[in-house]
């Protein structure tokens, strides 16, 4: 019996191979295919499962295009993911290549390491409570200081024009030390007599972050833009406990527009169908990081 | 004033007139000139603090009044236009419509649990800080002899009992249409637009809003 499966398994590469991702593929469909799948279904509806839901075709997409609130949900993502991303990006490469620079030259690198780390273990709604109390009005550490050094200082979480970076910054606060990590995972796979023989043949140190460090980073790179263009799109727990999307609607992204459309007024179908939009933007926005790394065979 | 945010059928606001342009300025005065909070202000972080000379706030508040070291203690809507109204809200228990077929067993079941939780809600006004509909319970021992209701409970019970609780929106779409109001209150309240183009803004979503329904 053994030998016969085996004979069959060799004869039927193919079905091997799927035998092999089987367990990935059950998981994924179960966890993540289905329930996209599943959203696009309730999208279709005025869903209302006590009452009997009525089939609407794309109405409630039509209805989230014709309503102002539901694009400037969508713009503030936008700009939510402008301010964030490059952010993240930027402090999560200056971070790596400070410690993996100055790691084995420099004391108290480890704990500089370990005390950037640190946020990310907290969950979101530890973060927000934190940050809301620093940039508290009356008893904010940060709020009081910049009132102290600027008379005019905003209010930051009461201000529409400052809340959503003030939420930016928390976030990146939060995320940047995960993306540390793994951006110096990926400068310690660069092998060091690339940089030895171009500082032998007279490559300047930007040169060699230009022509060598950035080219070989860019799988990390890839891999932490693609998690951070996820955790902007979708971005939620922050808002809900910083501002509540407030002041006015200055903060309301789309996922808080989704949240509120879908358990606080009760339309599944119209919360589902901005679900749906959502998914296609982060998917959208990752395709064109993707492209802009120039990752081709990553794609593939 | 004798306003009313809606007409009685919820077919369009009614709030964008001069009575509502008075007390929506007194709102943005509140915070902008009379000092009893601030803008950007956590009110009830101020107040415990010491920071401001009035809160005005619910019963539920009181716990963290109770935790504090002021001295402090509640009173009743003051007449601001007339009738010391205020507005409330309620947790109502509801028993969802089951599938066709469910036995009256069922629904006999869940109302058995609805009214226990009625007869014992002097258990969640003394914790909650809420006020119990429920006139046997508001009437329970325990209650009337706790701190909160001594200092704080009876006030809005009596207000409550009194008619001087104005439960705002019951309708379908009662969510969308405090949010509405809200955000475009806030924008007032933080000088963003006047308090005129937020009546305008409220009204035109609110309208929106019912006729979608």
């Amino acid at each position: 019996m053994k030998q016969r499966l085996g004979a069959f398994l060799y004869r039927h590469k193919g079905i091997e191979g799927l035998l092999y991702v089987f367990p990935f593929v059950a998981l994924w469909t179960v966890f993540l295919a289905a329930p996209v799948g599943y959203g696009f279904y309730i999208s279709l509806f005025n869903w209302n499962p006590m009452k009997g839901s009525k089939f609407v075709g794309l109405a409630n997409y039509i209805d989230l295009f014709k309503e102002p609130r539901f694009w400037n949900a969508v713009a503030n993502t936008f700009k939510f993911a402008a301010m964030v991303i490059p952010l993240i990006m930027g402090l999560g490469l200056l971070f790596a290549l400070m410690v993996w620079a100055w790691g084995r030259t420099r004391k108290g690198m480890a704990f500089i390491q370990v005390a950037l780390l640190l946020p990310y273990m907290l969950t979101v709604s530890i973060v927000a409570i934190i940050w809301r109390w620093l940039l508290d009005r009356d008893f904010g550490l940060v709020q009081r200081s910049l009132t102290t050094a600027f008379a005019e200082a905003p209010t930051l979480l009461s201000d529409p024009g400052w809340a959503l970076p003030a939420i930016a910054f928390a976030t990146a606060w939060w995320l940047v030390g995960y993306r540390m990590v793994v951006l110096q995972a990926g400068l310690e796979n660069i092998p060091v007599e690339l940089l030895e023989t171009a500082a032998l043949d007279g490559a300047r140190p930007h040169q060699q972050f230009i022509h060598i460090i950035l080219p070989l980073l860019k799988p990390a790179l890839l891999f932490s833009l693609v998690l951070t263009i996820i955790s902007a799109f979708k971005t939620f727990g922050q808002v809900l406990m910083m501002t509540e999307g407030g002041p006015g609607r200055a903060t309301e992204v789309l996922a808080m527009y989704m949240y509120l459309t879908g358990f606080d007024y009760f339309n599944i179908g119209k919360a589902a169908a901005a679900g749906i939009i959502l998914l296609l933007m982060i998917l959208g926005m990752t395709l064109v990081g993707i492209r802009l790394l120039g990752l081709k065979s990553e794609l593939q | 004033m004798g306003g009313e945010l809606f007409d009685a059928g919820y077919t369009e606001a009614t709030f964008n007139n001069a009575k509502g342009l008075l007390a929506l300025q007194f709102l943005v005065d509140v915070f902008n000139d009379f000092g009893y909070n601030v803008v950007g202000g956590n009110g009830p972080n101020q107040f415990v603090a010491g920071r401001l000379g009035i809160l005005t706030g619910g019963n539920w508040y009181y716990g963290l009044m109770a935790g504090s070291d002021i001295d402090w203690g509640y009173m009743k809507m003051p007449n601001l236009f007339g009738t010391p109204y205020t507005w409330g809200n309620s947790h109502n228990i509801v028993i969802p419509v089951q599938p066709a077929g469910t036995s009256d067993a069922v629904y006999d079941a869940a109302m058995q649990v609805a009214q226990y939780v009625a007869q014992h809600s002097s258990i969640w006004t003394m914790s909650g800080g809420h006020i119990t509909a429920f006139l046997d319970a508001q009437r329970d021992i325990d209650l009337l002899a706790s701190d909160y209701w001594q200092k704080s409970g009876y006030l809005l019970a009596e207000m409550a009992n009194d008619g001087l609780v104005h439960f705002p929106i019951n309708h379908p779409t009662g969510s969308q249409l405090e949010n509405a109001l809200q955000v475009n209150i806030e924008l007032a309240v933080t000088g963003q637009i006047t308090p005129k183009e937020a009546l305008d803004r409220a009204e035109a979503e609110c309208n929106r809003i019912l006729q979608d329904t």
